[in-house]
């Protein structure tokens, strides 16, 4: 069935080819109803003035940006949020700059395109040090505005590097534990040097005992307990990831239990930007069932009249042409990957057909000449953001003869 | 110096409700208020439920302004007077219809139709549709063609009579 759109601008056509089939019936035989002209038109009347009031609105997808203002350093990362109206907060992405961000435009080219696979519809793009961020399809004005998108670093603390701590055995008064850290820089750094005591009479008040004497010692390192006898020692902040893999070790009389350090990483500092705020989201407004209903039904009544008219308002050659019969499979359905390039759609079946344009994203006809149209080859799709290469659209095109 | 002008839309959602909007070119800061007399085929005003004035006052700040004005498709005279407080500085009188009623219930009729178009074989259906399509083209062409109040009225209220009687007409 065409758009109401296609239905209401060929009925009055319609109404007057009808009346001319009315007058010929006249004069060889009464061979249609020849009330079809008033009913067209009075039916068209109504609907005309209906549709009138009742704009069907398209929807455009919202905007936001994100400009880079500098380059930070190597290691420095963003990650960009986006309060969905519908999803609550998600997360686009975070990416980190690496040596080779050498300035704002590389590094927006950059994150743009780690953005651009986030996976909820999000498209995002990036021209010279700005980042376009276009919102996902279905969400119009709801998005505007109201803080909707930031950027944090993705790690703003220094995350402690860790060794976890077993195998410590109670030994005797008198034993000496020592505890080293093997530090990237500094070499070996003795956190406590600690003497057991008579008091020390278990494992577990030995334990204490050590961890104790690592908290009250300089060295900065501190530990948490696991379990009463193993417990983890925490590198001294300011080493990051750098201590990863180095060892801990407690060693005594002749024994040691030894722990690589790991999960270090230092703070990062978020990439300079500034954030500009989703606008111009528009949500789409459909025509009612109500108007659509009494418009096919106004189809159905220009019956071959209204595919005649087609040929006068652009749905066909420009003239009024004998049908010719073929066998060409229509409807067809049609995906993004069918399309030759962000918006045209060629097959040659179909050039030069009469055509209405069915989009199963938004349920209805696509409106011809503001939405789509024909080329010599096929169909462009005219909707504002189209893009068959970043979303995934459906379309059902039937040959209407 | 203004060049006075207005214009007036229905609502599809609440076709009572009338919005009346400034057009007027130019500017003139000596205008402080405007005044809206709508005028019936009968001499009488119309007016918002609750006015005890001939008129409607439309604050000089506000573009535009919604009333909750007819209950029926009307034809009217409307007078928009431009005042400075004391003096009457400008006026603009257009013949305005308001006729969406009648073409709300033309659809609900179609949309009846459309579930079941044998209907239109109903004794007196289709040819009372057709009489209010032509009193609306009527109307219409009093109102924009002739500037004929009356006769534009008079079509509507044919339609008003079918389609309180509809019952009977459809």
């Amino acid at each position: 069935m065409p758009s109401v759109a296609t239905i209401l601008n060929n009925a009055p056509i319609a109404c007057v080819l009808s009346q001319n089939d009315v007058d010929k019936g006249a004069l060889y035989g009464k061979r249609l109803d020849p009330e079809l002209p008033v009913k067209i038109y009075a039916t068209y009347k109504v609907i005309k003035k209906i549709y009138d009031y009742s704009p069907v609105v398209l929807p455009v997808n919202a905007t936001g940006s994100i400009q880079i203002t500098a380059i930070g350093n190597v290691g420095d990362d963003i990650q960009v949020l986006v309060n969905d109206p519908f999803l609550g907060s998600i997360s686009l992405g975070v990416y980190t700059q690496v040596s080779g961000d050498t300035d704002t435009t590389i590094l927006a080219g950059h994150i743009a395109a780690e953005l651009n696979s986030n996976g909820y519809g999000y498209y995002v793009t990036s021209a010279t040090d700005t980042i376009s961020i276009t919102a996902r399809l279905g969400i119009g004005s709801s998005i505007n505005g109201g803080g909707r998108l930031t950027a944090i670093g993705s790690n703003t603390s220094e995350i402690l590097a860790q060794a976890l701590i077993s195998g410590l055995a109670l030994g005797s008064t008198g034993f000496v534990y020592t505890v080293t850290s093997a530090e990237p820089i500094a070499g070996i750094v003795t956190l406590a040097s600690y003497t057991q005591q008579s008091s020390d009479s278990t494992l577990d008040i030995l334990a204490a005992s050590i961890m104790n004497a690592i908290n009250i010692g300089v060295s900065g390192y501190y530990t948490q307990g696991v379990t009463a006898t193993t417990f983890y020692i925490l590198s001294r902040s300011g080493l990051g990831s750098s201590i990863n893999g180095y060892n801990a070790t407690i060693s005594w009389n002749t024994s040691s239990t030894t722990s690589a350090f790991s999960g270090g990483a230092y703070a990062v500092t978020v990439i300079p930007h500034t954030i500009t705020q989703f606008s111009g989201g528009v949500t789409g407004v459909e025509l009612s069932t109500a108007i659509i209903a009494t418009s096919n039904y106004l189809w159905e009544l220009m019956g071959r009249y209204g595919i005649r008219a087609l040929a006068y308002t652009g749905g066909g050659g420009g003239s009024v042409s004998p049908v010719t019969p073929d066998e060409v499979a229509t409807p067809i359905t049609i995906g993004s990957s069918d399309f030759t390039d962000a918006t045209h759609w060629n097959k040659a079946t179909y050039a030069g057909k009469p055509l209405v344009v069915f989009s199963n994203g938004i349920a209805r006809y696509l409106t011809f000449s503001t939405e789509w149209g024909y080329t010599s080859t096929g169909i462009v799709i005219l909707i504002a953001g189209f893009d068959s290469a970043v979303m995934d659209y459906t379309l059902v095109i039937t040959i209407i003869r | 110096m203004l060049t006075p002008n207005f214009t007036s839309t229905e609502s599809l959602s609440s076709p009572n409700f009338i919005t009346f909007t400034d057009t007027s070119t130019g500017s003139d800061a000596t205008i402080v208020n405007r005044r809206i007399y709508v005028q019936l085929a009968d001499g009488t005003y119309l007016v918002p439920s609750g006015t005890s004035t001939s008129y409607i006052n439309w604050a000089y700040t506000d573009s535009s302004i919604t009333l909750n004005l007819i209950e029926k498709s009307q034809s009217a005279n409307v007078l928009v007077v431009w005042s400075d407080g004391t003096t009457d500085v400008y006026t603009k009188t257009i013949l305005m219809e308001w006729d969406l009623y009648d073409y709300l219930f033309l659809f609900y009729l179609l949309q009846v139709q459309t579930s079941s178009p044998s209907i239109i074989n109903d004794t007196n259906y289709y040819g009372n549709c057709l009489k209010m399509i032509v009193n609306l083209f009527n109307s219409e062409n009093a109102t924009l063609l002739m500037d004929d109040l009356y006769s534009s009225q008079a079509a509507l209220d044919k339609n008003f009579y079918l389609m309180n009687n509809q019952q009977y007409a459809f």
